[in-house]
């Protein structure tokens, strides 16, 4: 089996899993990347600030995400409040993730665990 | 939609809020502080029930607590205290070298054993045998701590255990001479006379220095280049001259509490300590001198 350098990051924890997709979408704030986790429907994980904070410090250690440094629309927003979307890497790293969680999700299928028929 | 409680004072919930971040260390609260306040406080804000603010209240709390006190921990880590990295670093050396030498000697060399009625056992090959495998035990206990420091790693432990039997053969020829020889000589019979275990202390010393010299002479090798790097030779040797000493003050102190042999560990453990901290000062002073190389260059090519 072949492995890529994005797959040393696997496999990602709930927090930094959860982060990186709110990022997928867009850059956001910490709060936005909370509110968007905490109240989605079908994501069932509840996200703290400490962890929030705790998870982005590693992520930007890891160079996966990256700070936004100059944003066009800063007028209505309160310019103390810091700004993140995803690098390079961790869009491939994300990538790595979602195909490995895809073949566990279909190992469970094969498994007889019939997620046709919940679908 | 009115937030909840919409006549509450917001600043009681921040105030608790804050005074709870204090359980993270300063340097992240530095960090991101004020963006953990600002968040919390958005949440608080955008509560619309009594219970969901408690149960937002609930879940913040046990967050916090969970990651400060994992924050706490990573903050007590190795990687944060290198003198503490050092210390234990030097006290694993020790303990790994002398446990491993005290275990073969013991126990080790019982393999052997099941040579001794087979032509093998009787030849002067099996002592050199016996003793190449201790040498490359020895070599590779030593080798899990320092691998990263040292060039051509693999090759410690092969060298250390080679060395080793050689060191014992040409010792053992030395020993056989001075037996034969030597100790007709008049002034080394005077001195056994007052001691009788003096010849045959000088004798045990000749077979340990040479046998610690051929050995730190090869590992020399391996020690990446600096001005002290040959000071392993003479620290090899004094640390088993040290390893011998203990064991005889020990055993000559505390006869009573058993055979001389029985204090050969401390031995170990003396000669281990010797040569952690050495090899310790050694490769810190290695990496000090390649920074400041480094800077040097840097500094010549502005």
């Amino acid at each position: 089996m072949t492995t890529s350098p994005s797959d040393s990051f696997l496999p990602l924890s709930d927090a930094e899993f959860h982060i990186l997709l709110v990022l997928a979408s867009g850059e956001h704030h910490g709060y936005a990347i909370m509110k968007t986790i905490n109240e989605h429907p079908d994501i069932f994980y509840f996200l703290g600030p400490a962890t929030l904070y705790r998870t982005i410090r590693r992520l930007l250690e890891k160079s996966l995400i990256e700070e936004v440094e100059d944003r066009p629309d800063q007028e209505n927003e309160d310019e103390r409040r810091r700004y993140y979307r995803l690098s390079g890497a961790g869009h491939k790293v994300m990538v790595s993730e979602t195909k490995r969680l895809s073949k566990l999700a279909s190992l469970a299928k094969d498994w007889g665990l019939g997620l046709s028929a919940v679908s | 939609m009115g937030n909840f409680p919409s006549s509450w004072d917001k600043r009681a919930d921040l105030r608790i809020f804050r005074r709870m971040l204090k359980l993270f260390p300063d340097e992240f609260l530095e960090e991101y502080e004020y963006e953990m306040v600002q968040a919390f406080r958005d949440q608080i804000k955008h509560t619309t029930s009594k219970s969901e603010y408690i149960t937002l209240w609930l879940k913040v709390f046990l967050d916090l607590i969970k990651n400060a006190i994992q924050e706490r921990i990573n903050e007590f880590s190795i990687e944060n205290h290198p003198a503490l990295a050092d210390v234990l670093w030097i006290l694993g050396f020790t303990f790994i070298t002398a446990f491993t030498t005290y275990l073969w000697i013991n126990y080790g060399q019982r393999i052997f054993r099941l040579l001794e009625n087979t032509p093998f056992f009787q030849s002067v090959w099996s002592d050199l045998a016996i003793s190449a495998v201790m040498g490359f035990i020895i070599g590779l206990s030593q080798w899990l701590f320092i691998r990263k420091h040292i060039q051509f790693n693999w090759a410690w432990p092969f060298a250390t255990g080679i060395l080793f039997s050689v060191g014992k053969f040409i010792s053992g020829g030395i020993d056989y001479y001075v037996i034969t020889h030597l100790d007709k000589l008049e002034f080394l019979c005077k001195l056994s006379v007052y001691d009788p275990n003096y010849l045959a202390n000088i004798r045990s010393y000749i077979r340990l220095f040479i046998t610690a010299y051929f050995v730190s002479l090869s590992q020399t090798v391996f020690i990446p280049e600096s001005r002290f790097r040959w000071l392993w030779i003479p620290i090899s040797l004094i640390a088993r001259v040290c390893d011998r000493l203990v064991m005889l003050y020990l055993g000559n102190s505390f006869y009573r509490l058993g055979p001389i042999n029985n204090w050969a560990v401390f031995g170990d453990l003396a000669e281990g300590l010797i040569l952690a901290v050495f090899l310790r000062l050694l490769f810190i002073h290695i990496e000090l001198e390649n920074k400041s190389g480094k800077s040097t260059s840097q500094l010549g090519a502005a």
